[in-house]
């Protein structure tokens, strides 16, 4: 038993210490540390002046005080700590290495050339010791910039009490620092190279896709919205639409005319005199050159529905454009009316052909009034040559 | 200069406490430290900096020194002290000199190069080869490569020329954007993933519609 407990201690012994020591060259930790040993506050030579034997005294005093509190002592290294030593300017790093020389809990506190007041805890049994945030930038910065240690013992001692003041807390070792690369290898580091494989993935897989995907909906969208548009009958259609589309209309019907369809032929001609009498022209706001041009559209799809049948169906009373009806249906406080498949079933007032000024088409006193485009006197041709007073 | 001092050295001393700080000394400053430390070793190379000043920076500035023959002290301390409580690299030679009481070139500098160099009983142009030297080289130099400067100067064939056609410092390397260069290399994959992305799309995409129409049209 004794000999595998002094077998253990000589591997304690030797085993971390060639790794800890044997590269190191002797560096300003050793003395610092050795120093501190001696004397818990550690005034570098190059920063002697700036402490006077009146503030060290001071500081002295605050520092007893606080290690009677805390039970643990207190160490103040003021001490340059710039880029260039071998904490690279970082102070917990620096505290850390003198705690790991010393080997003793306690609190360490860090002035550094611009009398700038870090701290760490090691087993101080104080809440957020080691926080940076406990501390106000008025204790850890001098005041004046130019005479930054004229204020340090001062601050020294706000800083110990602001410690000793914080509430008790089970003893917590701080975090332990970020690293700092070796020396001499600060730059070492190799360039950050451009990534190749994850935006050409990125464009081939995802971008390139999406791009033609997004172009052929826009194709899409383009060739095929007027289309659905233009087969969808508007409920309060402008009367320059409806003049251009029974242009349009009227044209392709003028081509298939068959000298032996009488009733296309007249629904042909009362079209032609109807679109003629409305203008080339019409009033955009006028409700009868609206409901004149819808009955032009009804007149021609009529002709050329008789065409190939020997009595068309009436249009939808709901909206004419609809086209032919395929049912009857009671709408609202009229009787049954002829409608279209669309306002058999569901709700048809939306889909009631107006006039410009809103009006629903029954409410315009008129031509087209008596006969409903049809629904309710077959015959349209005729009606409307009548009242055109041809014959 | 005495205006300032008076009022400096009157008002530190409260009244009570004159007699306690007469019975005990003030501790020893930063002048007199250095000065007990070059009176031992005339080349104090200070262990704050060593990823600036290499370990063997005290052989190499002692034997760089050594072709001026004159006797030569040198500190080479940590950068950025506050200069105007701490004696540092611009005041300290007079207060150096005062101390060691001895004659010889005197070099106060950090570890970049900066500070200057001030000779006593001689007529080298330190102060003007000290500054050539800190005007010709890159600010990253390094004390050494200062301290090899100020010898060359100092031991050309005609010094005084030799400050006066003063070297320009060595151009800087043409900024190299690395993140851009970057940026524009990887955007450039990206786009051309993208565009062959999309071409392979819409490859394939006409030939599932070709495929589609024909199938309709039989």
């Amino acid at each position: 038993m004794r000999i595998l407990a002094a077998l253990v201690a000589a591997l304690a012994l030797v085993l971390p210490a060639p790794l800890a020591h044997a590269a190191a060259p002797p560096d300003r930790l050793d003395r610092v540390s050795a120093a501190l040993a001696k004397d818990p506050l550690y005034v570098d030579m190059d920063l002697a002046d700036g402490l006077g034997r009146a503030d060290r005294s001071r500081i002295k005093a605050a520092m007893r005080r606080a290690s009677g509190t805390l039970g643990l002592p207190v160490y103040v290294a003021v001490i340059p700590n710039g880029m260039e030593a071998e904490s690279y300017g970082r102070a917990e790093t620096l505290l850390f290495a003198l705690r790991e020389r010393i080997g003793r809990d306690g609190l360490y506190v860090l002035a550094d050339a611009r009398a700038g007041l870090d701290t760490e805890g090691f087993g101080v049994p104080r809440r957020r010791v080691s926080d940076y945030s406990l501390f106000p930038t008025s204790v850890r910065q001098g005041a004046d910039r130019d005479r930054p240690f004229a204020d340090l013992p001062a601050r020294v001692d706000r800083l110990l009490a602001i410690v000793e003041s914080s509430p008790a807390s089970p003893p917590a070792d701080p975090h332990p620092p970020l690293s700092v690369p070796p020396i001499g290898q600060e730059d070492a580091r190799p360039p950050l190279e451009a990534a190749f494989w994850g935006p050409l993935l990125t464009g081939l897989l995802v971008l390139g896709p999406l791009l033609t995907l997004l172009l052929y909906g826009a194709y899409l969208l383009v060739t095929r919205i007027p289309r659905a548009l233009r087969g969808h009958a508007r409920a309060k259609p402008s009367v320059r639409r409806l003049h251009s589309q029974a242009g349009k209309e009227l044209a392709v019907f003028s081509q298939e005319l068959a000298p032996d369809r009488s009733y296309s032929l007249r629904a042909y001609d009362a079209a032609r005199i109807l679109f003629d009498e409305v203008g080339p022209d019409p009033d955009r706001k006028s409700a009868d050159a609206a409901l004149d041009l819808v009955g032009v559209i009804v007149l021609v799809r009529q002709g050329r529905a008789a065409l190939t049948e020997d009595r068309p169906a009436a249009p939808c009373y709901v909206n004419p454009l609809h086209g032919p009806s395929t049912a009857r249906r009671k709408l609202g406080g009229l009787n049954k009316r002829p409608v279209c498949a669309g306002c058999a079933r569901g709700p048809w007032n939306a889909r009631l052909l107006r006039v410009p000024d809103g009006r629903p088409h029954h409410d315009v006193p008129g031509r087209w009034e008596r006969g409903g485009f049809g629904s309710r006197r077959a015959d349209i041709p005729s009606d409307v040559l009548e009242s055109l007073g041809v014959t | 200069m005495s205006l300032l001092l008076g009022p400096v050295s009157l008002a530190p001393v409260p009244p009570g406490a004159s007699a306690a700080h007469a019975a005990a000394p003030e501790p020893p400053g930063r002048a007199d430290l250095l000065a007990r430390r070059l009176a031992r070793d005339p080349i104090q190379i200070t262990d704050h900096a060593p990823r600036t000043v290499p370990p063997d920076a005290a052989a190499r500035i002692r034997a760089l020194l050594a072709r001026l023959d004159v006797p030569a002290y040198v500190v080479v301390g940590p950068g950025l002290l506050p200069i105007s409580t701490i004696p540092d690299r611009d005041t300290l030679i007079p207060l150096l000199h005062d101390r060691l009481r001895k004659d010889g070139l005197y070099i106060v500098t950090d570890h970049r190069g900066s500070g200057e160099a001030r000779q006593y009983g001689g007529s080298l142009p330190a102060e003007r080869a000290w500054l050539t030297a800190r005007l010709e080289l890159p600010s990253d130099a390094g004390v050494v490569a200062h301290v090899e400067r100020f010898v060359e100067i100092l031991t050309a064939p005609d010094v005084a020329k030799r400050i006066e056609e003063r070297r320009s410092p060595p151009p800087a390397p043409p900024y190299r954007d690395r993140s851009a260069e970057r940026d524009r290399k990887e955007m450039l994959a990206m786009g051309g993933g993208t565009a062959a992305g999309a071409l392979l799309t819409a490859a394939a995409l006409a030939a599932v519609l070709v495929a589609r129409r024909r199938k309709a049209r039989r």
